[in-house]
């Protein structure tokens, strides 16, 4: 314990320290004053909030959309259709009024369905017209339409009955009626960024865990580690766990300070609103649920890119190089998750392999996010959970082993 | 108490570092000498466990010092040629840290620290960072690291390098004061830093150890062919390629005093008494 704490010492002097937790802080403020500060609102680009930015938009259109929020019934639906195509003039246009306000949630909701599943369908998609026309009932058949759509889209999306199975399993456990409250487009923008911040937060982690061994070989301090008793054996574990600390002190205070900045400005029963009114996907979780999740999958990946950053820092003698491998793989997870649209298989499976890529996780909440192993199915994020998992282990064992055996 | 090197060889990539060193050290201050790339830093790496020979073995009391492992490195104290530091550690934090690697519980790290840093007059600067001192103050540090286990073997590279003369002869004087029952092993190309001090002597170059044994045996084995004498300039050239010239003075007029050793003397030579020096570039001419 005596070493494990000189080590620590070592490591985080109070300047080091401050200077870490200090910028991820700042980072969490800034990130979610971009998420606050920058938030627009509107309807089919009608500018119906014209001139209002930051909280003051937020609130105007949560004021009027909570009108209709809680479940969104059917009839709730319907009444948002017929409003919005009477809404409509003799060139298409839509004259913004306050029904239309009060019912935006649903009647949005309403045209994207009605867009997806003439996508899905593979209807014509007039351009001029966008996605507006459906007909004056098309509300009352809202929970059908999805089942119909989600069905659709499950059998596109899936490979084999044990993926199908799972995936219609877990639509039917997705809440409906849906939920929804208002302020949650603001939340959705800023589960998104999640992964943006998340990879700054993962920068900073692979920096500090660079020189965790390498410094030494690069000073020429190991020379003399490795000629005392304890030696490098004693030190393995202050060696292996510190950047664990430190990497989980930088995400998790990061993380805090984003998460409380926004529920504190944002209001927090939108958290409620069900997933499927953030993007198409059939989860069964609701926008708080994804959020905690996405968080806690970033934590693993963090310890993971921790262990990593180890293994680099055991095996380079210089910290520079750790660096420059941790920020590679880093853009190259961040390239490969979040931005990529991948349909090759060795990208998909580089982009599970990629230590520390389990941040960028909001892939595995959209669409059909399953997948099937050896006949097995289960879902994507758990897959890359336990691929995660697998990586920290390894990149310990190796660690470890390199540098005992130095 | 005995270290004993058994037919050690190191080799690298493309060099013999090393080849088939033989011999066995017993307590007392052993001086090192050999020119840079003669293989002393390699064998006192293989004696601290840094690289492992690619033949031989080496022994303390009897066992492999690899099988020994902790019990053995509790043993040694070690100041590589390149001193190690963490920038960011002040001189006490840096010995504490050194310390607890060594084993030593805080309260005898303590006293032992506080002691060690009184006898090298490195209190004041206790709170400093290493990083900020001088050449010699860090020396004077990685000496402190390397003693603070109390060792009984202490393997020293290059340990005067960067000290002022009044440093060097402190540090000479607390390894005469600490050198009872302990086995020293200190390299430098500092000839009189183990002039006055080592009790015994080894010569390496290219890797073998070329003479050794006890200082003034060796330093009296070439009594009598140590000469001094004036010659003028000119002939300087042609006398370096028939002796051994180990020093000269320039006495003006074009006039030298040389200083040399050889069987036959020059005329109007003085024979002089010797010292490590002459020895010292004695032998290693004689290799080369």
């Amino acid at each position: 314990m005596d070493l494990f704490i000189s080590e620590l010492k070592r490591q985080m002097s109070a300047k080091r320290f401050i200077c870490y937790l200090l910028s991820s802080i700042i980072l969490g403020g800034l990130w979610s004053w971009f998420v606050i500060g920058g938030q627009t609102e509107g309807f089919m680009m009608t500018g119906c909030y014209k001139g209002l930015k930051g909280t003051a938009a937020i609130e105007a259109a949560a004021k009027d959309r909570n009108v209709y929020a809680g479940k969104m019934t059917v009839d709730n639906f319907q009444r948002s259709g017929e409003v919005f195509l009477n809404s409509k003039n003799e060139e298409n246009e839509i004259i913004m009024n306050d029904d239309l306000l009060k019912l935006a949630t649903y009647a949005d909701t309403l045209v994207m369905q009605n867009y997806k599943l003439k996508k899905i369908s593979g209807d014509a998609i007039d351009e001029d017209e966008k996605f507006q026309k459906f007909p004056m009932d098309f509300g009352s058949h809202f929970y059908e339409n999805e089942n119909l759509y989600y069905k659709s889209l499950i059998d596109i999306n899936t490979k084999n009955e044990a993926e199908r199975e799972l995936a219609y399993k877990m639509w039917e456990d997705v809440e409906k009626p849906y939920t929804y409250y208002g302020g949650f487009e603001a939340w959705r923008n800023g589960i998104e960024l999640i992964q943006l911040f998340a990879f700054a937060l993962l920068i900073m982690v692979g920096f500090f865990s660079s020189g965790i061994i390498a410094k030494d070989k690069e000073c020429g301090l190991d020379e003399i580690i490795s000629t005392t008793k304890g030696g490098r054996k004693k030190l393995l574990f202050a060696k292996l766990f510190i950047p664990i600390i430190m990497g989980l002190l930088i995400y998790t205070v990061g993380m805090v300070t984003y998460i409380a900045i926004l529920k504190h400005y944002l209001p927090a029963n939108a958290l409620e609103t069900s997933a499927q009114l953030w993007t198409t996907t059939i989860v069964p979780y609701n926008l708080g649920e994804v959020m905690g999740k996405m968080i806690r999958v970033g934590l693993i990946g963090t310890l993971t890119l921790s262990a990593f950053t180890t293994l680099i820092s055991s095996i380079s003698k210089k910290t520079s190089t750790v660096m420059s491998i941790t920020v590679l793989v880093l853009v190259s997870g961040f390239l490969l998750s979040a931005v990529m649209d991948l349909n090759n298989p060795v990208l998909k499976a580089m982009s599970l392999i990629l230590p520390g890529s389990l941040v960028f996780s909001f892939s595995k909440f959209t669409m059909v996010p399953v997948v099937s192993v050896f006949g097995k199915a289960l879902l994507s994020l758990t897959f890359s959970l336990i691929i995660s998992l697998l990586m920290f282990l390894i990149s310990w064992i190796m660690s470890s082993l390199k540098y005992v055996r130095r | 108490m005995e270290l004993r090197i058994d037919k050690v060889t190191k080799e690298f990539k493309d060099l013999k570092a090393v080849k088939g060193v033989d011999f066995n050290f017993t307590p007392g201050i052993w001086g090192l000498l050999g020119p840079n790339g003669a293989g002393k830093t390699t064998l006192m790496r293989m004696m601290v466990g840094n690289l492992r020979p690619n033949q031989g073995e080496i022994y303390f009391d009897g066992d492999t010092i690899s099988s020994l492992g902790g019990e053995y490195l509790g043993r040694i104290g070690y100041l590589p040629q390149h001193f190690g530091y963490d920038k960011s550690q002040s001189v006490e934090d840096f010995l504490h840290y050194i310390g607890s690697l060594k084993g030593i519980d805080k309260a005898t790290r303590h006293k032992r620290i506080t002691d060690l840093l009184e006898q090298f007059n490195l209190s004041d600067a206790k709170h400093k960072k290493v990083d900020k001192l001088s050449g010699g103050m860090k020396r004077r540090v990685g000496i402190c690291q390397a003693m603070l286990n109390n060792p009984d073997i202490l393997i020293v590279d290059e340990p005067t390098a960067g000290l002022d003369i009044e440093e060097r002869r402190k540090f000479r004087q607390y390894l005469t004061t600490i050198s009872k029952e302990k086995i020293i092993i200190l390299s430098t190309h500092i000839v009189s830093d183990v002039e006055f001090i080592a009790n015994y002597l080894i010569l390496m170059e290219k890797g073998i150890i070329i003479e050794s044994g006890e200082s003034h045996t060796l330093i009296n084995s070439i009594d009598g062919m140590v000469f001094e004498t004036v010659v003028k300039e000119e002939e300087m050239h042609r006398l370096e390629q028939q002796y051994r010239i180990m020093n000269f003075r320039n006495e003006g007029n074009g006039l030298v005093t040389i200083r040399y050793i050889s069987d036959l003397p020059l005329k109007n030579s003085t024979q002089v008494k010797p010292n490590l020096n002459d020895f010292y570039l004695s032998k290693v001419k004689e290799v080369q």
